[in-house]
């Protein structure tokens, strides 16, 4: 795999994984809704879980409007003291989001969670590690290349939008340090493992509490499919003759 | 009375402001479309440059003696333009014409066949007039030494450098990726190299070169191409060898150098004279 498929091909197949994914957890999350409980409140949920929440969508907001008005970026940049007072409060943002996320994961590490399969776990653990490295190597990368907002904003955002709009622009990214083209890769990651994860779960589960009444039919529809399919599994398994002496 | 007076001097007032409005409206008329043509005069011109370069350079000198074909230098008070038009587009059809100048000049430079051009009319045209100018004897804006700079292309070169004036073609200031050391060094980014010393390296054909090619590749919205006009680019050059020859140590220790002899073999002044009686 060179590094012109890692940035072309590779967003692509995280995507799909994401959407697939996400899919799968909404029909599967009908099954045992009661055994996943209410979400937490905000009163529920630690200090760190809550600024976490906070800073990661500050950063989700920053991106995105860097993605969709990039030319705000740099008027806004054009005017250094503008430009340091952006850099240094996106850089404390971050720094927060990444306090905060070590704090939860050290939380999490030691609490034992009952009734969580294996895999759960390990997908929950792979996809908060990715996250943790997207944060890190974020930061890292604002520190070691300052102005960010502005390159970023030249080269990464631009890059981002050509995958979305299906015509990625690679030589965008190929250019760029290593840790910058890490913290692309990583994000991609991220999402691809996030289906995997506990936080899916969580999220598909208070999705399908707000949304119940709207996505219900489709739930319905392919939980229906899926149940048929089962059945007919079932009843043309081969198994059944092939190991007919062990079953009787 | 005085309503009459006061009233023809009012449509008096009002006839004049419109008269006036009507000049301004005409005069910012004609300066666009001044700009307008001389935008375009620019744009055929470096048309023509490019096709003199892609179809004609092979086989054609321009006033640097013959190659396969004629030196071009002068072709358009040699022929008229009603005969370079069609030969330009398909010269053999001309010859198979049995056009006598046409069929002299193909024994002359042993009936080596200039291929047609499926140029337009318009494209044709432009080279003439490319050609009539002396064009390809011009030196681009960009290729002209920095060290014929100015003080002011010095300090525009340094406002375009850190974004105090915008670039033409809507691109981000180089302080977004690059610094100078010592000269607002803050405002400088480091994902791309120092550019304290860059003149220094590359010189100015190289730099030249360098500064022809945009850095990052643009997304659609932008104009693909040359980031910095000719014009943009010999000024940036100028800055960057103004930097280079005062940041370094070495060059600031010449500088002083060059000081301090030129103060040695400086004549004596009034004061020295009347200590040496």
């Amino acid at each position: 795999m060179n590094a012109n498929s890692l940035f072309t091909v590779w967003p692509y197949a995280a995507g799909t994984t994401l959407l697939v994914g996400m899919i799968v957890r909404l029909v599967m999350i009908q099954a045992h809704i009661t055994a996943v409980g209410p979400p937490h409140s905000i009163k529920d949920r630690s200090i760190a879980s809550n600024i976490l929440i906070v800073m990661l969508g500050l950063l989700l907001v920053v991106h995105s409007l860097g993605s969709i008005f990039p030319q705000f970026f740099f008027r806004w940049s054009r005017v250094p003291a503008r430009l340091y007072f952006f850099e240094i409060a996106a850089f404390l943002v971050g720094m927060l989001a990444l306090g905060s996320f070590i704090s939860v994961i050290w939380r999490s590490l030691s609490h034992t969670h009952s009734g969580t399969s294996i895999i759960s776990w390990l997908g929950q653990m792979v996809f908060l590690s990715l996250l943790l490295v997207c944060l890190a190597s974020g930061l890292l990368m604002a520190a070691s290349y300052r102005w960010s907002s502005v390159w970023g904003a030249m080269t990464l955002m631009p890059y981002f939008v050509s995958v979305v709009s299906g015509k990625p622009t690679a030589s965008l990214v190929t250019g760029l340090p290593f840790l910058a083209r890490l913290h692309v890769f990583v994000t991609w990651a991220a999402m691809a493992s996030f289906p995997f994860s506990q936080t899916a779960e969580d999220i598909s589960a208070a999705l399908f509490r707000s949304l119940g009444g709207t996505i219900a039919p489709s739930v319905d529809w392919i939980s229906g499919h899926y149940r048929a399919g089962q059945h007919w599994l079932q009843r043309h398994n081969p198994a059944a003759w092939i190991l007919r002496d062990e079953e009787d | 009375m005085t309503y009459g007076l006061t009233m023809r001097n009012g449509q008096q007032r009002s006839s004049t402001r419109r008269a006036v409005l009507r000049a301004i409206v005409l005069v910012q008329l004609i300066m666009g479309s001044c700009v307008l043509v001389g935008a375009s005069d620019a744009s055929n011109f470096s048309e023509a440059a490019g096709l003199f370069a892609r179809r004609c350079s092979g086989c054609h000198t321009y006033g640097k003696g013959v190659r396969v074909g004629p030196d071009l230098k002068g072709v358009t008070d040699r022929h008229p333009k009603s005969w370079l038009m069609p030969f330009i587009r398909s010269s053999q059809t001309v010859i198979r014409q049995g056009d006598p100048v046409a069929v002299a000049l193909f024994r002359q430079f042993k009936q080596q066949r200039m291929p047609d051009h499926d140029l337009s009319p318009q494209q044709i045209e432009h080279i003439l007039e490319y050609f009539a100018s002396d064009g390809p004897e011009k030196q681009p804006d960009d290729e002209r030494l920095a060290s014929t700079a100015t003080l002011a292309d010095i300090e525009l070169g340094r406002q375009l450098f850190y974004g105090d004036k915008n670039i033409t073609s809507g691109g981000q200031a180089c302080s977004s990726c690059h610094r100078i050391r010592h000269e607002r060094w803050v405002q400088g980014g480091t994902l791309g190299p120092d550019l304290t010393t860059v003149y220094t390296r590359y010189q100015d054909g190289a730099l030249t070169i360098l500064l022809r090619t945009p850095c990052i590749e643009r997304m659609s919205g932008m104009s693909r191409g040359a980031l910095l006009t000719p014009r943009e680019s010999f000024v940036l050059k100028s800055y960057l060898r103004q930097v280079s020859f005062t940041q370094l140590p070495q060059n600031r220790a010449q500088v002083s150098s060059s000081v301090t002899v030129a103060a040695q073999n400086a004549p004596p002044t009034d004061h020295s004279r009347r200590e040496s009686r």
